[in-house]
């Protein structure tokens, strides 16, 4: 007990100090599969994770999974119940007060056409293929000010701080290959080599805008660069074309014409017979854009607006106003360039450890790290996991994140024979969708087949 | 199986907490929006040029270039005569008829040798003004001859004009005239006169008079010489135009007619007062005849056309003859200058802002008569006037008053304005106050409001040194914000017109300042506008 004890108190700590990094950060979800090891699918957040069966198949139905995060504000927290009467009515000081100088909307959806898993001997084969969608919208605190209250208060004689202003979304087909195998009596790796083929790009490649108010004068000052690059959405830019516009073509995503690669890593290692370690790379990789491509980038702005020239205006008014409007213009208004690019992918990474408790219920504590953009979101989860019967099998989970601290996740494995139901979320508390910055879902239906051979587990627990 | 339970019932448990939370949504309400929006309108830099002469930058001067003083000087053409206009020749034509006895012929009823005759023609040109010329060349015109002849002989016709020279070859012409057969045989020629110089004195016996000689030879062809025989002569000068002349052109007055310079500066100033340092009338008189010429400025006075006040210049000389040329195509300039210390009141009649300056003079050629000194006028010849009134930039002002009217249009709907501030930055570096009231007009130019019944002090006095120079710039904000009032009015606003009065530094200490051309204004116009949606 006592050796628990000092196991259990190394385990506080790490959960104090991750739960500290986490506190003002957000993050892509899917933390309750990570902890539910014995599904198939977790295969996907740690590569040294394995179906619990000899051959695992997925057709259609087998992992479709969706994730919404907002890091600013929730409803109830911005509306507010009016005196006179029971409408809710938006409290601008208190959406100010919610948000955070940068602020994202983040969406996550999996859509797997295909999964196949197999061991043989110690190794653990894999096939999937995956629709995926990761979107990542940035706005500034600034940016609703502004809209809130325009220049003019707050803002007066300060910079509106835009930088950062922008999405990252990428849709892409994922076709993966996977392996894992076990090492020894302690560890387990394994990794998965995915061939991307993208339809949708859009990335925000540099962002860093302001405007600055003179408090005596009201001059405007723009400063800054803004920087993009797109795949599949030519149509917003082009101007030139007058045709019916862009019309997706299917093919070009089984041609591959936007083609990418990445890879996932993982392992698992059995410190003792009670604490194990696990830690996982995903995505690490890149697409090449080549289709439909278009990118803006403007020169580096610092221009100052003040106002209509009198002297100029009086001498001239029309055609004065056109300089104008042409000077401002050609500040901003670049040739949109079509040239193919390159975008890497959001790489994520978990690191962790669990407890077994008893022989049926485990704890653990998780960090979860996404780079997004150039900057690094983290989130803390600790789990329970309640494994009662091979058939059966029970997670619930806190975690913090997306500036949220009450994130209550859970997830259910149920299997039939062959079949395997899952559903799980990391925020059940999003049925209150008015109170809450996160909602997921992940949901599936598996074939296993056979029963795995203890021997080749990696885990003890 | 407890155990399963259990998390069945815990997890049941929570969904319904969770459901029970769930707030009602659909009474949303986005509340009142009042963005305020703080947007710069209009800037710009005022030089002294845009000031005070932004409609021509040459009405301002530097009248001391080590300091960069300035004077505002307004030029204006008075009057204008040319040589062309000043002496002008007549036509001449005579005709001469010969008879037979005259040619010192005879009746023969077959002639066959020949017989001559030489005489000559005196011609009197006819001057204007009885102008007494002893040399004249030509810039254009004709000389013709026309002879009829009724011998039925060959007849050849000599002229000659001796005083008449082109390049110093004279002027001489033959004609031959065919022997008449039942009609008069005639012949014609006619000479450019371009180019040829007359000397119309007969030998420096007289003027305008010029001497044609004629030599008439009849050659016999065998015919009869009848008793009726004759030859007649027809010529003259027609087209004339003067190259140049020489000699006397008469005492005479010349036109001059009125005129007036426009003093910019006070154009659209309804009124205001003015004590100019040093203020000057000047005359350029530029003549490049070459004859004495008088001028007698008659009245010199200025005019507030707003108030119809007139004031006559007083104590000053009249009477001023003009230099002029001794050397054909030389000029002479004349320059007559009125200032405070040879005029009674020149100060005094530009103090009320006067809008013009206007002039009444003629002007007397050879107002001695003919001193024997011949006069020259060419066609090139001009007597050129023009008038500066020249207004340094040193003294004091008040009271100028100012008046303009510019469009206006609200940005949006009056309704969804909750408040209007326009914010007037005046960085002046001139030592002018300007003081001003606002009001908005609707189309038909009617006032809707006055923004506030008293003058607001827009632009502040910048302050100067003891020679009135400016030492710095003065700031002034003005925020002009309108009441909830005036912002429901503005959409029948179409017009505002800006009542403004400018008042030099300490005017009523009586402090004299000075402009310089390195004077700036600095002009910032913003707004604020707050929304009420």
């Amino acid at each position: 007990m006592k050796g628990n004890s000092k196991e259990m108190k190394k385990l506080l700590y790490i959960i104090v100090l991750f739960f500290c990094c986490a506190a003002s950060s957000i993050a892509q979800q899917n933390y309750t599969m990570y902890a539910m090891t014995k599904m198939a699918q977790s295969h996907y957040e740690n590569p040294s994770n394995y179906a619990n069966g000899k051959i695992y198949i997925g057709i259609g139905l087998s992992h479709h999974s969706i994730g919404v995060n907002h890091s600013g504000f929730t409803l109830n927290r911005v509306f507010v119940p009016r005196s006179q009467d029971d409408t809710l009515v938006l409290d601008q000081d208190r959406l100010k007060k919610s948000l955070w100088g940068r602020n994202y909307i983040m969406t996550d959806v999996r859509n797997e056409l295909l999964g196949i898993g197999f061991h043989v001997k110690k190794n653990y084969f894999s096939l999937s293929i995956s629709n995926r969608i990761m979107g990542n919208i940035v706005y500034p605190k600034d940016l609703i000010i502004l809209g809130l209250e325009g220049n003019g208060r707050s803002l007066l004689g300060e910079r509106i701080n835009l930088n950062g202003l922008g999405a990252h979304i990428d849709a892409y087909l994922e076709v993966a290959l996977g392996y894992n195998r076990k090492i020894n009596e302690k560890l387990r790796v394994g990794g998965r080599l995915k061939f991307l083929s993208g339809y949708g790009n859009f990335s925000t490649k540099k962002s860093k805008l302001g405007i600055t108010t003179d408090k005596e004068d009201f001059d405007l000052t723009v400063d800054g660069k803004f920087k993009f690059a797109s795949s599949g959405f030519r149509d917003f830019f082009d101007t030139t074309n007058s045709g019916g516009g862009y019309t997706f073509d299917p093919s070009m995503i089984y041609k591959f014409k936007n083609f990418g690669m990445a890879l996932d890593l993982g392992a698992t290692y059995n410190l003792t017979d009670k604490i194990e370690l696990n830690a996982s790379l995903l995505d690490f990789g890149f697409i090449r854009w080549k289709n439909e491509t278009a990118s803006y980038e403007t020169d580096n702005l610092d221009f100052r607006f003040e106002g209509v020239n009198l002297k100029e205006y009086l001498n001239d008014s029309t055609e004065y106003l056109d300089r104008l409007q042409d000077s401002l213009l050609s500040k901003i208004d670049k040739d949109i360039t079509y040239n193919p690019y390159t975008s890497t992918l959001s790489s994520r990474f978990y690191i962790g450890a669990r407890y077994k408790v008893t022989d049926w219920f485990t704890v653990g504590v998780t960090s979860y790290n996404q780079i997004v953009g150039n900057r690094l979101r983290m989130a803390g989860i600790i789990s329970g996991t309640i494994q009662l019967k091979n058939w059966l099998g029970f997670t619930a989970n806190y975690s913090t994140y997306g500036r949220s601290w009450g994130n209550i996740g859970l997830g259910l494995s149920l299997r039939g024979g062959p079949i395997q139901f899952y559903v799980m979320t990391d925020n059940i508390l999003a049925i209150n969708y008015t109170g809450v910055k996160n909602a997921h879902v992940t949901f599936g239906l598996n074939l296993l087949i056979g029963k795995l051979d203890p021997k080749l587990k990696a885990s003890k627990i | 199986m407890k155990k399963i339970y259990f998390s069945y019932i815990w997890a049941a448990c929570l969904l319904v907490a969770l459901l029970s939370c769930k707030k009602d949504l659909k009474k949303l309400s986005l509340g009142e929006w009042n963005p305020n929006l703080a947007v710069p309108l209009a800037h710009s830099t005022f030089d002294v040029y845009d000031i005070f002469a932004h409609t021509n930058a040459e009405d301002l001067v530097v009248i001391d270039p080590n300091t960069g003083m300035l004077a505002l000087v307004y030029k204006s053409d008075i009057a204008t005569l040319s040589g062309n206009q000043y002496v002008s020749i007549n036509d001449f034509s005579d005709s001469k008829s010969l008879s037979l006895s005259a040619l010192g012929g005879t009746v023969s009823p077959s002639f066959s040798s020949t017989f001559s005759h030489s005489g000559n023609e005196e011609i009197d040109f006819a001057f204007d003004n009885s102008a007494q010329i002893k040399e004249f060349k030509f810039d254009d015109g004709d000389l013709f001859f026309n002879i009829s002849s009724t011998f039925k002989h060959p007849v050849t016709i000599s002229f000659s004009v001796p005083s008449l020279k082109k390049n110093g070859v004279i002027f001489s012409k033959t004609i031959n005239v065919n022997a008449a057969s039942g009609s008069a045989s005639t012949a014609s020629v006619y000479e450019d006169l371009a180019g040829y110089v007359a000397d119309l004195t007969l030998g420096n016996t007289t003027n305008n008079k010029l001497q044609v000689n004629y030599q008439i030879t009849v050659n016999g062809n065998g015919n009869p010489i009848l008793a009726t025989d004759q030859i007649s002569l027809d010529f003259g000068f027609t087209s004339l135009k003067m190259d140049y002349a020489k000699g006397f052109f008469g005492t005479r007055n010349l036109v001059v007619p009125s005129d007036s310079v426009l003093l910019k500066v006070f154009q659209y100033s309804d009124e205001g007062y003015f004590e100019l340092v040093d203020p000057e009338i000047r005359f350029y008189l530029t003549n490049s005849f070459g004859l004495p010429i008088n001028l007698n400025i008659n009245q010199i006075k200025t005019i507030n056309v707003n108030n119809g006040q007139v004031l006559n210049l007083l104590g000053y000389s009249q009477q001023h003859l003009l230099n002029y040329p001794s050397v054909m195509g030389d000029s002479s300039l004349t320059t007559i200058v009125f200032t405070k210390n040879n005029t009674t009141n020149l100060e005094q009649v530009v103090s009320p802002a006067p809008k013009y300056v206007t002039f009444d003079a003629n002007a007397v050629a050879n107002p001695s008569g003919n001193t024997g000194v011949d006069n020259f006028v060419t066609k090139n010849s001009r007597l050129k006037a023009y008038c500066e009134v020249e207004l340094p930039l040193h003294g004091l002002a008040h009271s100028f008053k100012l008046r303009d009217t510019v469009n206006f249009s609200t940005p949006t709907e009056a309704e969804n304005l909750r408040s209007v501030m326009f914010r007037l930055i005046i960085d002046n570096g001139f030592p002018i106050n300007v003081l001003a009231k606002l009001r908005f007009l609707d189309e038909n130019y009617q006032e809707v409001f006055m923004y506030s019944n008293d003058q607001l002090l827009l632009a502040e006095a910048a302050p100067v040194d003891g020679n009135g120079k400016v030492t710095s710039n003065k700031k002034k904000i003005s925020d002009l914000k309108l009441s909830e009032n005036q912002i429901q009015l503005l959409d029948h606003v179409k017009y505002i017109e800006l009542q403004a009065e400018a008042n030099t530094l300490d005017f009523a200490s009586g402090k004299h300042i000075k402009i310089y051309e390195s004077y700036k204004l600095n002009l910032k116009l913003s707004g604020q506008f707050e929304g009420k949606f």
